[in-house]
Order: C-alpha cells, then sequence, then structure tokens
C-alpha cells in the first residue's frame, strides 16, 4: 500500500508558458501554445557559473557608470549592452580561515553560508584539513520553495557540463543543509531528462508512463518498509531519496515539445547545446528557476586547445601569475563570455507568452567561486546581472567595493518577488539588494 | 609545446599521523569503524548487474570522492541521481533475457524471487516484500504477459533502496549478523554481490567468528571475482582513471582501446597474480614478472626476456613491481613527456601516505625557459634555483628522476634528444637521504621501507573499511604493515582487515 499518490495537477492554468505536456490519467498530452499574450509572463532566474574567477585587467571595463567601453573579456557581450549591468567589487566571505578557497567558495557562493568544518567527512591530506557540505541553501532552492501558484513540472533545472564526482567543491546547489543537488552535465542526458517522455508513439508512451508510475510506487514502499531500525541522519538521507524519486516521478509525465536532439556534441560544442535546450525549458515552462555549472571548481584542469589552452589545464594556469599564463586566461575567459553572450542570445530568440522574450522576463547572475585566481583572491569576485527588462536598469558598470555578496543573493529573491528577504544565508554581512541594480 | 609543471591535489586518506608504524598497541580488540550506512558505488551496482543478470550497462550517478577512494557515505541521491538509477534499471532490464517467463509464471517467479532477488537484495526477500513483487508482477502480466511481469520487478529491484545501500544489521553483542558480513566480503573482495555459497554460509549462521570469515574470504580470493573488488582497491589507488581522461591525457586514445585497457588492467592483474603466488608486500615492489597481457607487447619491446602462460618475464636491470608498469607511468605522465613531479608526487602520496603541500598562490609553475634540446630533467631542475619551488620540489621531483628511463607511455628509453638518461635520484626516505640509481634500486629500497608497508595497510583499510582511515585504526593497520611483509603477506593484507574486530562491528549508530 503505497502512502504516495502522484500528483495529477493540469499545468493549463494559471500563466505557464505555452508548449508544456502533462499527463492526463496516464497518457501524455500535448498542450498548443498558449496564445495567452495577456497573461503577465512568469518572472524566471537563471544562475551561471563559470570557474576560477577572471583577469581583472582584461575584465574591467573602462569609463564610467553608463558611458563605460567594454574591456576584452567582456566585449563579446556588446550586442547585449542594454540588457546588462556589471558590477565590480563584490566580496565573498567564506566565514572560514581554511586555506583553498576554491573549496570553500564554491558551496557559498549561492547558499551565502558557510560550509560544515566540524563534520569530517572530507579530507584533504595535502592540506591538512577535513570538512564536510555546506551548512545552508542556496538562492534558487530556497525561492523555488517560496513560490506560489501552479508548481513547474521541474521545480528547479540544474544543468552543468563536467561537473564531476560527488564533492563539496563540485557542487553549488543545495536543497538543503548537506543536501547538494548534481547538474545534470551533458547534453544527451539533458535532452532525455528534460523532453524525453515526448515520444510519437503515443501508446508506447502511455505504456511506459504506467509502468514507470507502477515500479515507482512500489520503490516507495521498500523506502516505508525501511524506516524502522535507522539513526536519525540515516533516515534523513533516505527520506531525501525518496523525495527525489517523487520529483521524477512528476518529470517523467510532463515535458514540451521537444526541441531537436542535440548533435555534433563534443568538448567545445556542449556548453552551447546545453544553452540550447536551457532556453526551450525555460520558454515552454518546465520551470521557472535554473542554474548552468560550467566545470568545478577545484582543480579543473580541463583543456581548452581551441582558445590556445592545450597543455596543464585550466586551474594549474590559473595560479600562474606570470604575463603568458595570465594572458592565455583572458583567452579563455573571453571565450566564457562568447558563451555566455550565447546563452542571452537563445533566451532572446526564445518567444515568452507575453509577446516579448525570454530574456526580458528572466534575471540571468553570471559568478564564480573566485576574483583573481592566482592568488586565490575572493574580495572582489566579478558578476554580470542581465534581462529582467522591467527591473533591471540595464546598460551600467556599476564600480563598489566590499559589497557583501549576499547583498546579490537578496536581489534575486527581490526578482522574484520575494521583497520582504532584506538578509540572505548565515553569513550575512550585508543588509538589503545590492544598491543601484533595479529600476 | 610548454611542459607545464602540475599541481596536483590528492584526496585524503584520512586522519593525519593515522597508522604510525611502532604504535603501542593497547588492546587486541579495536573498536568499531563508524562507518555511516553506505549506498553502493556506481562501480558495485554496475559489476552486481553483470553477475545476477548478466548484463553489462553505465550507471551514470556520481560517487563521492571521500579521499583516495570511493564511498557514498554521506550524500542523498538527488533528482539527477533517482533519474540515473531509473535509466539503469530500464536498460538492464531491457537486456535481460527472461527467457524462463512463460505462460506458466512459476518458473519466471522463482528466478525472481528465490534466484535474483536473494542475490541483488543479499539476503532473502521478506513476505512483506515478496507479496508487494507478486503483485507488481501480476499488475506487469496484466499490461502484456510474464515477461512484462518480470521486467517490471526487475526494474523495482534495482531501485530499490534494500539493493542500492548496505543494509547492515548489528546484533547485541555489536557485531554484524551474518548476512551483513557476507554483503560485505563481498563488496569488498569482489566489489559485487554475495554469490549462492557465500549466502548459505550467512543462513547456516557461519560467518560469525574470525576464523569463519577469514576462511570464507579465502575461497573469495581464490575465486575469478576477486578482480573485481581488486580492481576498485588498485584502479583508485593508483589514480589510473587519468589514463581515461581526454583533459589529462588527450593523446592516449590513439593507442587503441585495446592497447589503454590492458595499461589500465595491468596493475590489477599483477596483484592478483601475486596473490595468488603467495607473494608479500615486497614483491609487489620489486618483482621483474608481470602478468601476460600481449596489447601490451608492442610497449614493452625487448623488455620482455621470458614467458611462460601464467606470467611475463620482464628485464630486472629495467622493471620492478608495480610502480614501473607501464599503465602507472604513463598515468603519471603528460602527452608527450614524462612528469617527474607527478611520478615523485604519487610515491609520496600513495605509497608514503606523505603528501606534499600544494603550491603556495601565485608562484608561476610554467618552467623556465632554458633553451631547446634540453632534457626534461634538466628543465625541472632549472626550477630548483628558486627556492620557493625547491622546498618541496626537490624531494619531489627528486623522487621522480628515478623513472626517467620509462617514457609518457610506459616504455624504456636510454637516451631523450638524442642524450643519456640520467636517472640518478635523491630523496628523504624514513628520516634518511637516500640516492638511488634508477627505478630497480629504487624499488628495492621502498621495499625495505615501513613506512610503505604501513602506508599500504592503510590505504587497504581505507578502501574495504568505506571510510578514510581513523587513528583508532593505528594499531590494526601496524599489525597488517607486519603480516604484509611475511610469506603470503597480500593475501593476510586482506584476511587480517576482514577477520578483525574493526571490520567485523556494525556501523556506530549516530542520534
Amino acid at each position: 500500500m503505497s502512502g504516495y499518490k502522484t500528483s495529477r495537477r493540469s499545468f493549463l492554468r494559471a500563466g505557464l508558458a505555452g508548449g508544456a505536456l502533462v499527463a492526463t490519467g496516464s497518457a501524455i498530452t500535448l498542450f498548443p501554445w498558449l496564445q495567452a499574450a495577456a497573461a503577465p509572463a512568469p518572472k524566471r532566474l537563471l544562475l551561471f557559473f563559470t570557474p576560477h574567477g577572471t583577469v581583472w585587467d582584461q575584465w574591467r571595463p573602462g569609463g564610467g557608470e553608463s558611458d563605460f567601453t567594454f574591456s576584452p573579456i567582456l566585449e563579446p557581450l556588446a550586442g547585449h549592452r542594454e540588457r546588462l549591468v556589471i558590477v565590480d567589487g563584490i566580496e565573498i566571505k567564506t566565514g572560514t580561515e581554511y586555506y583553498i578557497p576554491h573549496t570553500y567558495t564554491m558551496p557559498v557562493l549561492w547558499t551565502g553560508s558557510p560550509i560544515d568544518t566540524a563534520t569530517k567527512e572530507f579530507c584533504r591530506e595535502d592540506h591538512m584539513q577535513c570538512f564536510g557540505w555546506n551548512t545552508g541553501v542556496s538562492v534558487d532552492q530556497f525561492i523555488a520553495s517560496k513560490l506560489t501558484g501552479t508548481p513547474t513540472p521541474f521545480s528547479t533545472i540544474e544543468l552543468g557540463l563536467g561537473c564531476g564526482g560527488l564533492h563539496p567543491a563540485t557542487r553549488m546547489i543545495y536543497t538543503g543543509p548537506g543536501k547538494p543537488r548534481s547538474p545534470i552535465d551533458n547534453p544527451e542526458a539533458a535532452f532525455s531528462t528534460l523532453f524525453g517522455a515526448v515520444n510519437p508513439d503515443l501508446q508506447q508512451a502511455e505504456r511506459d508512463a504506467k509502468r514507470r508510475k507502477s515500479v515507482l510506487d512500489s520503490v516507495l514502499d521498500d523506502f516505508g518498509s525501511r524506516r524502522a531500525k535507522l539513526s536519525q541522519n540515516e533516515k534523513l538521507r533516505l527520506d531525501a531519496h525518496a523525495d527525489s524519486i517523487r520529483e521524477l516521478e512528476l518529470s517523467l509525465t510532463a515535458a514540451c515539445a521537444a526541441p531537436p536532439a542535440p548533435v555534433d556534441v563534443n568538448s567545445e560544442t556542449s556548453i552551447d547545446r546545453q544553452s540550447d535546450l536551457l532556453a526551450t525549458a525555460l520558454g515552454c515552462g518546465l520551470t521557472r528557476i535554473a542554474s548552468f555549472q560550467v566545470r568545478i571548481a577545484d582543480n579543473d584542469n580541463t583543456l581548452y586547445p581551441w582558445v590556445g589552452l592545450d597543455a596543464g589545464g585550466h586551474h594549474t594556469l590559473s595560479h600562474d601569475s606570470g604575463p603568458a599564463a595570465q594572458g592565455k586566461l583572458a583567452q579563455l575567459y573571453r571565450w566564457y563570455s562568447q558563451r555566455f553572450a550565447y546563452l542571452l542570445d537563445k533566451l532572446a530568440a526564445t518567444p515568452d507568452v507575453d509577446g516579448r522574450s525570454v530574456l526580458d522576463n528572466t534575471l540571468v547572475i553570471w559568478g564564480s567561486e573566485l576574483g583573481q585566481a592566482w592568488n586565490h583572491d575572493i574580495e572582489n569576485v566579478p558578476f554580470v546581472f542581465a534581462g529582467a527588462k522591467d527591473l533591471l536598469r540595464g546598460g551600467r558598470y556599476l564600480k563598489g567595493s566590499a559589497i557583501a555578496h549576499n547583498r546579490m543573493l537578496v536581489s534575486a529573491c527581490h526578482a522574484m518577488g520575494l521583497t520582504d528577504v532584506e538578509t540572505y544565508g548565515t553569513l550575512d554581512t550585508g543588509t538589503g539588494p545590492l544598491p543601484g541594480l533595479f529600476l | 609545446m610548454a611542459l607545464v609543471a602540475v599541481l596536483t591535489s590528492a584526496g585524503c586518506i584520512g586522519e593525519i599521523g593515522g597508522g604510525t608504524p611502532g604504535v603501542e598497541c593497547e588492546t587486541t580488540a579495536s573498536p568499531g569503524a563508524p562507518v555511516p550506512m553506505r549506498r553502493l558505488t556506481a562501480a558495485q551496482v554496475e559489476r552486481t548487474v553483470s553477475d545476477v543478470l548478466g548484463v553489462a550497462k553505465d550507471l551514470q550517478v556520481s560517487d563521492e570522492r571521500l579521499f583516495t577512494f570511493r564511498s557514498n557515505v554521506s550524500s542523498s541521491v538527488d533528482f539527477v541521481g533517482a533519474r540515473g538509477y531509473l535509466d539503469f534499471a530500464e536498460a538492464a532490464v531491457a537486456a535481460t533475457d527472461r527467457a524462463s517467463c512463460t505462460e506458466n509464471g512459476d518458473a519466471c517467479k522463482a528466478w525472481l524471487f528465490k534466484d535474483v532477488g536473494q542475490r541483488l537484495f543479499r539476503r532473502p526477500l521478506t513476505d512483506a516484500e515478496r507479496a508487494r513483487y507478486e503483485a507488481l508482477f501480476g499488475a506487469g502480466a496484466m499490461e502484456g504477459d510474464p515477461k512484462e511481469g518480470a521486467r517490471w520487478v526487475l526494474e523495482a529491484m534495482l531501485q530499490s533502496p534494500t539493493f542500492l545501500y548496505m543494509d547492515e544489521v548489528v546484533e547485541e553483542n555489536g557485531y554484524l549478523d551474518d548476512w551483513s558480513i557476507a554483503s560485505r566480503l563481498a563488496l569488498t573482495i569482489w566489489g559485487s554481490n554475495p554469490d549462492a555459497e557465500l549466502l548459505a554460509k550467512a543462513e547456516a549462521g557461519a560467518l560469525s567468528t574470525p576464523e569463519q570469515i577469514t576462511q570464507e574470504a579465502e575461497r573469495m580470493l581464490d575465486d575469478p571475482r576477486s578482480l573485481g573488488g581488486l580492481t576498485d582497491f588498485v584502479d583508485q589507488w593508483l589514480r589510473l582513471e587519468r589514463l581515461n581522461d581526454p583533459d589529462a591525457r588527450p593523446d592516449l586514445e590513439a593507442l587503441g582501446p585495446e592497447t589503454l585497457a590492458a595499461l589500465r588492467k595491468e596493475p590489477v592483474q599483477l596483484v592478483q597474480m601475486l596473490m595468488k603466488q603467495g607473494a608479500d608486500v615486497d614483491e609487489l615492489l620489486t618483482t621483474s614478472t608481470t602478468a601476460p597481457l600481449p596489447e601490451l607487447a608492442s610497449i614493452y619491446a625487448d623488455d620482455v626476456v621470458g614467458e611462460t602462460a601464467e606470467s611475463i618475464e620482464l628485464d630486472p636491470d629495467k622493471r620492478a613491481g608495480i610502480l614501473s608498469l607501464p599503465g602507472v607511468m604513463a598515468a603519471l605522465s603528460h602527452a608527450d613527456s614524462t612528469s617527474p613531479t607527478l611520478r615523485g608526487y604519487a610515491v609520496l602520496s600513495n605509497f608514503l601516505c606523505n603528501a606534499p603541500l600544494p603550491p603556495p598562490a601565485g608562484v608561476s609553475v610554467t618552467l623556465p625557459d632554458i633553451g631547446e634540446g634540453k632534457s626534461t630533467r634538466e628543465r625541472l631542475e632549472a626550477h630548483f634555483s628558486n627556492p620557493t619551488c625547491a622546498a618541496c620540489h626537490k624531494s619531489m621531483d627528486g623522487m621522480g628522476f628515478a623513472f626517467e628511463g620509462i617514457d609518457w607511455l610506459g616504455r624504456s628509453r636510454d637516451l631523450e634528444f638524442g642524450k643519456p638518461i640520467d636517472d640518478t635520484s635523491s630523496f628523504q626516505l624514513d628520516g634518511k637521504e637516500v640516492t638511488v640509481d634508477g627505478p630497480v634500486q629504487l624499488a628495492s629500497v621502498m621495499a625495505n621501507s615501513e613506512a610503505v608497508a604501513n602506508c599500504l595497510a592503510r590505504q587497504w583499510v581505507s578502501y574495504a573499511g568505506g571510510m578514510p582511515d581513523k587513528k583508532e585504526a593505528a594499531c590494526l593497520v601496524g599489525q597488517i604493515a607486519e603480516e604484509m611483509q611475511q610469506p603470503e603477506g597480500l593475501r593476510k593484507m586482506v584476511l587480517t582487515f576482514v577477520g578483525s574486530d574493526w571490520y567485523r562491528r556494525g556501523p556506530v549508530q549516530a542520534p
């Protein structure tokens, strides 16, 4: 006897962007596009991460707030000028004196809370330090938990690229203390997870849906029968697993009209293919909140031969303050900018239910776990905000210093309508949203 | 192409100072190893499904990288994990032969509930489980036929927490019950599930004493399936995954899949072969024989001096033990150049449990340009003139120079840029400055080092315990290290640990 019933809500109601498919009974039905130009479009949030900070003298724009000139690294974003706010001067505090900022900052970036240094699960003998997961909730998950109205098929979507094994330095999204949430880190898996329910053979789709529901309900029963003899911590771990299966059940019976499957996926193109899927998913209402994690925060030794980085890898090079290495890194960071520009292009090209573009209704935040890699500096970490037409006072370069990064998280809450949030995370050293960001 | 020294940072194997040689043992009974509930690693799940259902599929669910070894003790399965298990279950079951599931479903149900179910769950199904799967089988059969019923049941079993987690039961006396011991033994030694014989022993209560357990472990070590557990141990210990990392070694794919697989497999097969022969830890470090892998003939070239059906004899002046194997050496190189730094670091970290600190921030890790045609050694020595680098690199690179006669694919070489290789090397070992000439001398020095035996014992305890080794295990580690230096030492490494109090105790139940 299962204590769980799959929710059969109709996603047709309440301002969902068009094209969603949902289960009715067990079949999967395709919605037509909602021709509801009158409907206000949903507000959305997208967090974008690239590793190892930047090269400051190649990143920092010239000029003033409104008449700034693009730097070599940011120049690929020139086409989106009026939709951008470039912020220089945000400081991240990790709340620990531990040595390795990569590992300790990535979990802090979106949670505003410190890692757990009391638990000693993960050890680095070369640093003589042991630590656990983060102690907080990342801002995207917090916002998702507060959203009202019809739930989207996916509460949030996390995509990534080569995000490695489970480790505090490889996960940035947290549903709760000690509960990292993994990104789907390759386009094939992302396509099948987000759009896999679409099967032109409707009868087969229906059979699959029925079987999966019965199978997963049986699996959930199994969880129930194991609970009695476990410690509190083990119960929590199993409960979280069961919750994930419930979340999976919902995702299996809702999808969008599938975009074309990603083709020509390789190490150079997969980043854009993930952007394609993300734009489609946001545009058709699979979720309102997403994140995109490019690689990992520690020991990411990816090679990028197409920008001339063909030996040693990103992390190794980032430790080198010499001009040759920094020049190579600047080329890589410029390439990241090009890819971020591509993501914005896709969002701008995806129509929204209000007749505007998805980008117009989405706040996009681009951040990193370090400011400057070679000295592990986190006193100034580069951020770029984009989109959110009715909210962001675009076309500007804001220069400050030691602005608590928690205020960036407060801004994200405000953008999503949670305007009563004044502080975010337990490391909070700042109150209120970032000054001058919004209209 | 610039030669780049590499910043590595190894995972950690436990608390600093654990398992130092010569620890006074106050008591023979170790406290239990505080291992929380473990979720099987991806490799363990894949191997079990291959053993039970006869299908090989990839499971795309991440493991925790706690330290050198993978073990899932702290994380929960998130949405992506749940999806990964679903995809794996569906793919594996679709490929499973369900021929016994004919219109009369009895044979099919017996197969599902007695044979498959018991092996996947590592214990018999409870009545409640059986009733639930009966119902699921019926529902599936209604949709199609008994084969469809079997499909539904198998998909549910492969996603069940009973299969995916170690379901360890602690008895009144604080020790694990026999079913739990059987599961632990199977995962440690085979990296997979218990077989019928092991389950029968658990049912008979014949896994209750250290003697019974070590006797069973003897049988398991002799079974070909021991390659599974040894693969998980050796492959992770030596970080051989680097061989298949296109970012680290974009050049290796060109060797072809067979050669690459053989490079990666050889260290594991050598350990298995030595165990069979009753070797001790010294032989692991010094032997000039290896497992027969014809795919590596072109890499070994003239180093092969003899051959039998069971083993290959290598030139004892050029090759010694596990460190000089081509796969190990290639994993510790860059594309087109050796890396004395990586090699020295690996010896310090994996064989001496004494990883050097990473370089301070801002240090240029690009080697100074000293012109064309200089040897790798000369280029590395050039940065010894910088005291910041020399502080650590002299010991790391100094040790790594011993392997300069083995190139980035693991081939022997006498020359680099037309000049003779200099593979003399100096480093600190057991508190003394040691100088050796080449990998064979290095191996013999290491074979006589207490620190090496002790470090290997720590690595094994970490792997088999599922957690970084703890200070409390220092006495046990010391005991295992001593046994490793006696006849049958490699087997004793396994047997002593699985027979110990430490291994047999249940996980400490944190509130």
